[in-house]
């Protein structure tokens, strides 16, 4: 045999070009993909563990499942189905271009009869009129000859669909080019340094300056992918790459500067389109490059592309009234703030700082329901998310809204809250006045923050009371209203609740329980009516359905404060918006590679599908009676059926031109 | 000497009377279209719009009743915006002009598609069991009817988002429940096409099947979840890419359903040709196991080119709009699966050359893949592709 072909087979390449280990290589890849969709891929880590438990969370981690498709083992897969496709590609490919190319002249006579596609009869015509009838008949259906003069007689070979040979070439290179291209984005290099420790995450929020220099990755890098948000009017020259439990610093070769953001929002509040202007600016440019993307239009520089992914805060200005919550007197302090930022708060009952995380101009919510305009959303309008932390370091989670949220056609003023991130949020509603301010609550809440707030609502009729032993019961009962409202607004309707099951035996709690409630709400119904005879507002003992209404969701609210947190209530008073866009920045020197490679895959799927090889030969040879015989046979790729109605085509034309001695024709196909 | 040239059927039809009328016409429409919309088309947009005319003309002359098909849809739509137009193109006319309430608003034109493609499957299974040739020319055109309905809904429903808002305005390709109905018809086209082919009516009630199992999910979604909603775009989506990737896409999942429809009976001729009953009445009704093996890889290899392209523009709308050709995302990550999935079931077929009953089954199989992709990957996972949740 021919020792160059020994290559060929060489055991190796056979192992490596068969299509089981394609197939397995295939199989795992999708196993692979499933758990990478199934298991949420990049999260902290800490959410892990408490997904999974230690001890899975460090079996999963070995794995490396939280990162699949950059795992060792996952490239390994992918590398090996490389070397697979090559092996298969180098093993098939001389021989499927010598078969692209070749007419297959030397096919015998005798399996050219035993073919499915196959006629021969014997005609008076000479071989010469055969041969230039048949090659009019052949070439009108598109096919491409070779004549050749055999030692059998003279052959015609054509050929038609050889572009089939070429998809297979085509889909089987796309893929290895599509691979490649995505190997160089996946950035080997980089991932060697952070294997070998060059390169660790910074895991604080700090100054870019306080940044670990292993975090800190220079201009040189070969491809990444990150993001920055840059408030307006400034400018960024690196982005941030999550890694691992903390993120990287990349350097870029160029400054963005975002001149403006804009954002258009739907008349259901839901953004619209987001855009920034941007000025990059680099050393090699003469003029720095002014333009403005959006989404879906990003900003291509050299192998950069600056892409508009979302949007936030970049400091809004914020003026807030803080309320004290444990005051008697409802004054509240004016603060200014900014977002990003915190702002330290001295109080009596301790030092906190506000922590202003968020300003967000809209609320969306889904509705169950859609409302009169078949909507299915709802905006609530703008909303700050605050923490407000403690001396110890104990922070409590709010998000107020700055407009009115109207419930049952009652305005309140609505905050959120959440003493940690597993919780879900508590709801304090507080009910608005006349003015639409709290202020009306708070003045009621003030009163009800009195410890002796009874004295003064109650002594002018006590004191009306002559009857010694009854001015002595009344007293009494002042007393433990006193007692009731005191314990009702340190720990709300669950403290009392607590206390009846401590002081009580079992079977008399219920009752207790509705009985306290009803002096309590007495007892807060006399300050409430207090708290509108300051305003002005009784008219001798009638209360309105509205205020009565008030009371009960004043009275909800107070229940709420008990869990609220830190004692202050912060409203917005003023707002500056400043937005900052987030933008991604890419550098993916494959893309082009991968697209390339997907050009070639389509056309090869084409070329594979659609494109089927045919093949025709005619064979003419005079016969020893003088006569001359004729062999006409075709194949195509498959089954034959698609080339069948142009062999029979062919066939006919032949049979006209050359017609055959009487009871000559003989055929496979029945078709004569 | 050769008498017939074989391109020329397709010259022939081309140049016939119906052939240039159906130049003509496609051509003209898509010329207005331009004068009409010019306007609010980006390059690309006036790019697909030439595109789509090509395509449709080309597609009208390789199966000729494409043209009858856009003649009744065009139709049925002109009606409907019509009708609006009259009734000072509110969107609430939908519940008061009468061709809007009882046909052609796309809520009522989806109503309709609904029911006859549950008639269609009902009927298809009717004439198979009956081997009426009547019924099944009936069921036929019950499934002409449903696409028909289906698609002038579609192309009013694109209206409508208009008329709610012109902020709103899209193609109704943008979320699940859009993506659903575009599902059906593509199903049903594809079947037609291959009814046409094999000259065999027996296979209609089970793609039907399918069909019908996606019209409940309709159903369902409309009503249990008021999906029918037509909803602004997220700015993500706002792309001309929307409208060739979306229906690129849906070719592919259309002809894998169709496929793995065909494998039911398949398998189902193949269990009665084993059991040596030569004398069972489906054997005559049914198509060979050759032309249904034929259907199956035909719908699979055209799905899989589609599919490619679609998944290949996906990534580089992704490019555009999310910064990465590839980000792992679960769709994405699902479509390659099923991208991989009928890779091998083609290389199984091409390269080995397996058939019969076991590439049957994994035809079958193929569209548990398929549908995860397709809905079960909308439902358990969440991710970039979050439009279409449920």
């Amino acid at each position: 045999m021919d020792k160059k072909l020994g290559l060929k087979h060489h055991p190796l390449l056979t192992f490596f070009g068969s299509m089981n280990l394609a197939i397995t290589l295939l199989v795992m890849l999708a196993v692979a993909s499933v758990i990478g969709t199934v298991l949420k891929q990049n999260e902290a880590y800490a959410s892990y563990v408490i997904k999974f438990g230690p001890f899975w969370f460090e079996v999963f981690r070995t794995l490396e499942l939280y990162d699949v498709y950059s795992a060792i083992w996952f490239l390994s897969v992918l590398a090996f189905l490389l070397l697979s496709i090559s092996a298969c590609v180098w093993r098939n490919g001389a021989h499927f271009i010598r078969d692209m190319f070749s007419y297959q002249e030397h096919t015998h006579p005798s399996q050219l009869k035993k073919m499915k596609l196959s006629a021969h009869w014997e005609t008076n015509s000479g071989v010469d009129a055969i041969v230039y009838e048949a090659q009019n008949a052949i070439k009108a259906n598109g096919f491409r000859i070779k004549a050749e003069q055999k030692a059998e007689g003279q052959l015609l070979a054509a050929k038609k669909g050889s572009m089939h040979r070429l998809g297979y070439f085509f889909t089987h290179i796309a893929i290895i080019i599509i691979c490649l291209g995505a190997l160089l984005d996946s950035n080997i290099k980089f991932k060697v340094q952070a294997w070998l420790g060059h390169v660790a995450p910074e895991t604080r929020s700090i100054a870019l300056t306080d940044v670990d220099p292993r975090a800190n990755i220079g201009v040189d890098n070969f491809s990444f992918r990150g993001s920055v948000n840059i408030p307006e009017g400034k400018s960024a020259d690196v982005v941030f790459l999550t890694f691992k439990e903390g993120y990287l610093v990349q350097k870029l070769p160029f400054q963005v500067k975002v001149v403006d953001f804009r954002v258009e929002h739907y008349d259901t509040g839901m953004p619209k389109s987001f855009e920034s202007d941007i000025i990059l600016s680099a050393p090699e440019l003469k003029e720095p490059i002014k333009t403005t993307i959006s989404v879906n239009k990003p900003l291509i520089y050299k192998d950069y592309a600056i892409y508009q992914s979302s949007f936030g805060d970049g400091g809004s200005q914020l003026t807030l009234k803080a309320w004290p919550l444990v005051s008697t007197t409802p004054n509240p302090s004016e603060l200014q703030g900014e977002v990003n930022r915190s702002i330290p708060v001295n109080t009596p009952v301790g030092d906190y700082k506000i922590e202003l995380d968020d300003y967000k101009p809209n609320n969306v919510i889904t509705l169950a329901e859609p409302d009169a305009n078949g909507r299915k959303v709802k905006n609530l309008g703008p909303s700050i998310q605050f923490k407000v932390r403690d001396s110890q370091g104990q922070a409590v989670e709010y998000e107020n809204y700055l407009a009115a949220i109207e419930r049952g056609g009652i305005l309140y003023q609505a905050s959120k809250f959440r003493h940690s991130r597993a919780e879900d949020f508590d709801f304090l509603m507080i009910p608005l006045d006349d003015q639409k301010s709290t202020k009306r609550f708070m003045n009621f809440l003030a009163l009800v923050n009195d410890r002796n707030i009874l004295d003064k609502v109650l002594d002018s009729s006590i004191n009306q009371e002559k009857d010694p032993t009854k001015h002595e019961q009344l007293v009494t009962q002042k007393r433990f209203m006193q007692q009731l409202i005191n314990l009702f607004r340190a720990r709300g309707f669950d403290g009392i609740h607590r206390y009846i099951q401590q002081a009580m035996p079992t079977d008399k709690q219920d009752k207790a329980f509705d009985q306290y409630l009803e002096i309590l709400t007495v007892a807060l119904q006399g300050v409430y009516l207090h708290t509108l005879e300051a305003e002005g507002l009784r008219s001798e003992k009638e209360t309105t359905e509205a205020q009565r209404r008030f009371f009960a969701d004043s009275v909800e609210a107070i229940n709420a404060l008990s869990a609220y947190g830190p004692p202050m209530f912060f409203e917005v008073t003023s707002i500056e918006p400043r937005e900052s866009s987030g933008l991604q920045i890419t550098k993916s020197p494959g893309k082009d590679v991968v697209y390339f490679g997907s050009l070639l895959l389509v056309i090869g799927i084409f070329l594979l599908f659609y494109v089927r090889p045919q093949r025709i030969w005619l064979l003419a040879r005079p016969t020893p009676e003088g006569y001359s015989e004729l062999i006409l046979a075709g194949k195509d790729g498959k089954d034959d059926k698609q080339l069948k109605t142009t062999f029979d085509d062919i066939k006919q034309a032949l049979l006209l031109a050359t017609p055959p001695l009487q009871e000559t024709a003989h055929g496979n196909n029945q078709s004569v | 000497m050769a008498t017939t040239n074989q391109s020329n059927p397709l010259m022939q039809s081309m140049l016939s009377p119906r052939g240039l009328t159906w130049i003509i016409a496609i051509i003209a429409i898509s010329v207005f279209t331009w004068f009409r919309f010019g306007s609010i088309m980006d390059t690309f947009e006036i790019g697909i719009l030439i595109g789509a005319t090509i395509g449709l003309i080309g597609a009208g002359f390789l199966w000729q009743s494409i043209q009858t098909l856009f003649a009744f849809v065009l139709m049925m739509a002109l009606i409907g915006i019509a009708s609006y137009a009259k009734h000072g193109d509110v969107y609430s006319a939908n519940e008061t002009a009468f061709f809007l309430k009882f046909l052609f608003s796309s809520q009522s034109a989806f109503m309709w598609m609904n029911v006859l493609f549950v008639l269609s499957m009902l009927t298809y299974f009717f004439a198979l069991w009956k081997n009426s040739e009547f019924s099944g020319r009936v069921a036929t055109s019950l499934t002409w009817s449903a696409v028909a309905f289906g698609l002038a809904g579609m192309g009013v429903r694109w209206r409508e988002s208009y008329l709610i808002n012109p902020d709103y305005g899209h193609i109704p390709v943008s979320n699940l429940y859009e993506v659903f109905i575009l599902f059906v018809i593509i199903t049903a086209v594809l079947y037609l096409y291959y009814e046409q082919k094999i000259r065999n009516r027996s296979l209609g009630g089970f793609a039907m099947a399918v069909i019908s199992a996606a019209v409940g999910f309709i159903l369902w979604y409309t009503f249990g979840r008021e999906a029918s909603v037509i909803q602004p775009l997220v700015p993500a989506l706002k792309s001309y890419w929307m409208k060739i990737h979306v229906p690129a896409n849906f070719v592919g999942y259309g002809t894998f359903a169709l496929a793995a429809m065909v494998a039911v009976p398949y398998l189902w001729r193949n269990k009665i040709e084993q059991s040596g009953n030569s004398t069972s009445p489906w054997l005559t009704r049914l198509p060979t196991l050759e032309v249904m093996e034929d259907v199956m890889y035909k719908a699979i290899a055209f799905g899989f080119a589609f599919f490619t392209i679609a998944t290949i523009l996906g990534a580089m709308w992704a490019a555009e709009a999310w910064g990465g050709y590839w980000s792992w995302d679960p769709k994405e990550t699902w479509a390659l699966i099923v991208w991989l999935n009928y890779a091998a079931w083609l290389h199984f077929r091409m390269s080995k050359g397996w058939g019969g009953a076991r590439m049957a089954w994994w035809a079958l199989g193929g569209l548990l893949v398929t549908t995860f992709a397709f809905l079960g990957v909308n439902m358990f996972l969440s991710g970039l592709h979050s439009y279409g949740t449920l």
